[in-house]
């Protein structure tokens, strides 16, 4: 593991000006006579990984992610199992990649028969409560959790809600039998309803008290040899007449809105933290958090979510356990997938994974264990879209398109030029389809007519 | 049916002619130092987007009760109930549900001194779930915040004036009487006051600020209105703005997806039946001022 720097050197360094500093006391520290941890996931909807200060964003303020990156591991090379919400919920909860859940795109349920961790969790002895979002359709979230019945569409509207019935059920549990709580924040998905309200190209700022904060966007521009599938639906589809017509201030006015709607949930995440310290219970917990998927921002002049590029597909997962791990790590080695979740959830509880996970637990990732990782991941976008990610390279290919794209990750980050269609990376790209082969090889898809509304 | 308000706003404000639909300035003198009482509906507001049409939708969810008790010191007790609707999937059909009563300073920035507020979600019915009441109180020292809830304390680093988002509707009215009739936009933008955010005296926000802003003009049946603005930032927000009237009378409030109208019919979407007085006389005996 690339342990980047002390806790200590996080909190004088990398904490970008937080003005917060938490003191607590205990009325007690509870003792719990299990031996089996809580689990606390907390996840929030659309955020890129490194929409965080604690990631080295200096145009925006997360103390409370900072915070929990101060007191676990961060794993910056996360990547959804698929950039949309009930796609890459699914991944989560069953451990599955989307082509097998049949969940390949919004709005489609969960074939029957895959168990999810709910159901799982409940089986082998734990308390598996759900406040939230929870966007797995069809399949009835009362009967795989316990429901704290708050929430909304609007994450301006709900999360405070979700937080408060968080706060409480920390608070008030008092059962012997270890829990696993899932709390489901809406935001920073409202950036979505942002856009639809000012897609209009504009000519002016409208509001000239900020103009000099707006973010830069390095990686604005885009290499036009994209994908005829991705371009078809991003270039000349969906309200594309009006983005391609932003000016480059309009485009950093919405990275600007985006990270104000990441900072409303930071402080909802903290006062989730808060609770778990002052239940007493955080001895004893996992606090795991992590984004279905990131967001455009503006990079290559995109917005939404649904395809490759890193802002969009690359997402936080950090872990922290109080005197079990290490803290303040930021893992930049590490190849993380969202179907990690379930067997990384079940390895820390002890019990077995759901049946064909196809990710692997980050246990000993966590324990700081020098493990053989895994080489490369597999990313999904609808039925036909991939993107194979190694450390150095990610290959972005939708079947049946003539064009792919190849960036190379660790000399281009920002994804601004496209090298699969020059000749001498050819074999690099044979090799990427080779590896993408040999994954799809292993799962097992769902039937077509089950993945459709 | 009123007609609909006429107003040309840039966008993102084209949301303004539909929710003004019907709308009803107060007529009442209003006195924003004094004391007061007002209510607001809160609408959820944003696009209906399609490939063929786009339609603004400004749906009613939620309330908002504020009364304002000035104290012989010149401090002030501000009264809060406020409720918002919760609908989420078939899982999720609550209310979320806030009293407190808040001890504000009598400065420019109605800052909070001590506070008692409790929470609990309802059933669709009104009803107190189970589970949900939470009672949080806390106060404002030299260093930041003190929490004091379940049996815990949580002190908190924060710089101050601190005040709370329902405070700002007391500010911003206060701020507009002693502003007077002066042009408040300059040609540079000019700010009038800095500040960090307890939202629902919870969610702590650092580095707020209010600006003066265009003054909004607006038709609504006929009547014309000249609103004086007020824009706030901040961490963790979109930026508010803040339309007062002549009186200096909050008469609305938005942000990203939420609008607070004023609109006394807004109690009624209360559950606890009261026609006089406030939900936050059932806080118990023990007062914060």
């Amino acid at each position: 593991m690339n342990r980047k720097m002390s806790r200590r050197e996080f909190l004088r360094v990398g904490a970008f000006g937080v003005v917060t500093a938490i003191q607590s006391q205990y009325a007690s520290v509870r003792v719990q006579r299990r031996r089996q941890p809580n689990l606390l996931f907390i996840h929030v909807d659309q955020m890129f990984c490194d929409a965080m200060s604690a990631h080295g964003c200096q145009y925006i303020r997360t103390p409370n992610i900072d915070r929990l990156v101060a007191q676990g591991i961060s794993f910056r090379l996360s990547y959804s199992a698929n950039p949309v919400c009930c796609p890459a919920r699914s991944a989560w909860y069953t451990g599955r990649m989307p082509s097998e859940t049949g969940v390949v795109v919004n709005d489609v349920p969960i074939i029957e028969g895959i168990p999810d961790l709910g159901q799982w969790f409940r089986a082998r002895g734990y308390e598996a409560v759900y406040v939230g979002k929870w966007h797995v359709p069809k399949r009835p979230l009362a009967k795989s959790f316990t429901v704290l019945p708050v929430g909304h569409f609007s994450g301006q509207q709900g999360d405070g809600a979700i937080a408060r019935a968080a706060v409480n059920f920390l608070l008030n549990y008092h059962s012997d039998k270890p829990f696993f709580l899932s709390v489901g924040f809406l935001q920073p998905h409202d950036i979505c309803y942002w856009c639809f309200a000012h897609q209009k190209p504009i000519d002016k700022i409208p509001f000239p008290e900020i103009a000099d904060q707006l973010p830069p966007i390095e990686n604005l521009d885009f290499d036009p040899r994209e994908p005829e599938t991705f371009q078809k639906k991003w270039r000349r589809g969906w309200r594309w007449e009006q983005f391609s017509q932003w000016s480059e201030w309009q485009w950093r006015y919405y990275r600007w809105s985006y990270y104000r709607h990441v900072e409303m949930v930071d402080a909802q995440v903290g006062r989730i933290l808060d609770a778990l310290e002052d239940s007493g219970l955080a001895e004893n917990t996992v606090v795991i958090f992590s984004s279905d998927h990131g967001d455009g921002m503006g990079a290559h002049k995109l917005w939404q979510k649904m395809y490759f590029y890193e802002e969009a597909a690359r997402v936080p997962f950090i872990v922290s356990w109080k005197g079990h791990f290490p803290e303040g790590v930021i893992d930049d080695e590490h190849l993380v997938s969202g179907v990690d979740l379930a067997p990384t959830l079940c390895d820390l509880a002890g019990i077995e994974p759901p049946p064909k996970c196809r990710g692997r637990s980050l246990k000993p990732l966590l324990e700081g264990k020098d493990v053989l990782w895994r080489e490369f991941l597999v990313c999904e976008v609808d039925v036909t879209g991939r993107m194979v990610r190694t450390p150095e390279w990610k290959l972005i290919t939708y079947k049946g398109d003539q064009t792919d794209q190849l960036f190379d990750m660790r000399n281009d980050k920002s994804e601004m030029r496209n090298l699969a269609p020059e000749s001498r990376y050819g074999d690099v790209v044979t090799n990427l389809k080779k590896l993408l082969a040999e994954w799809e090889a292993q799962l097992e898809p769902a039937p077509l007519n089950l993945r459709r509304r | 049916m009123a007609e609909q308000a006429k107003i040309i706003p840039p966008e993102p404000d084209d949301f303004l002619p539909l929710l003004l639909k019907g709308f009803q300035a107060p007529d009442a003198p209003f006195q924003p130092d004094g004391e007061w009482k007002s209510v607001y509906r809160l609408f959820l507001i944003g696009v209906l987007d399609a490939p063929q049409y786009r339609e603004w939708r400004c749906i009613p969810a939620g309330a908002l009760r504020l009364s304002r008790n000035p104290r012989p010191d010149g401090n002030f007790v501000l009264q809060v109930e406020f409720m918002a609707h919760q609908s989420l999937e078939a899982h999720a059909r609550s209310f979320d549900y806030i009293q407190a009563e808040i001890l504000c300073a009598d400065d420019d920035a109605s800052s909070l001194l001590r506070w008692r507020r409790i929470s609990m979600q309802l059933t669709p019915k009104g009803e107190p779930i189970d589970g949900t009441k939470l009672e949080m109180n806390g106060e404002v020292t030299r260093n930041g915040l003190v929490f004091r809830y379940a049996g815990r304390e949580r002190k908190v680093k924060a710089p101050l004036p601190i005040t709370c988002d329902w405070a700002i509707f007391d500010l911003v009215q206060r701020l507009s009487q002693k502003l007077g009739k002066q042009l408040v936009r300059p040609a540079e933008p000019k700010l009038l006051l800095e500040f960090a955010l307890l939202e629902d005296l919870e969610f702590l926000r650092t580095n707020h600020r209010i600006f003066a802003s265009e003054p909004l003009n607006v038709e609504v049946d006929g009547k014309r209105f000249r609103w004086r603005r007020f824009v706030q930032f901040g961490d963790g927000v979109l930026p508010w703005a803040y339309c007062l009237d002549e009186q200096h009378h909050l008469v609305l409030a938005y942000s990203g997806m939420r609008a607070y109208l004023y609109d006394p019919t807004a109690k009624s979407a209360f559950p606890f039946r009261r026609d006089e007085g406030h939900g936050a006389r059932d806080m118990g005996d023990e007062r914060v001022g």
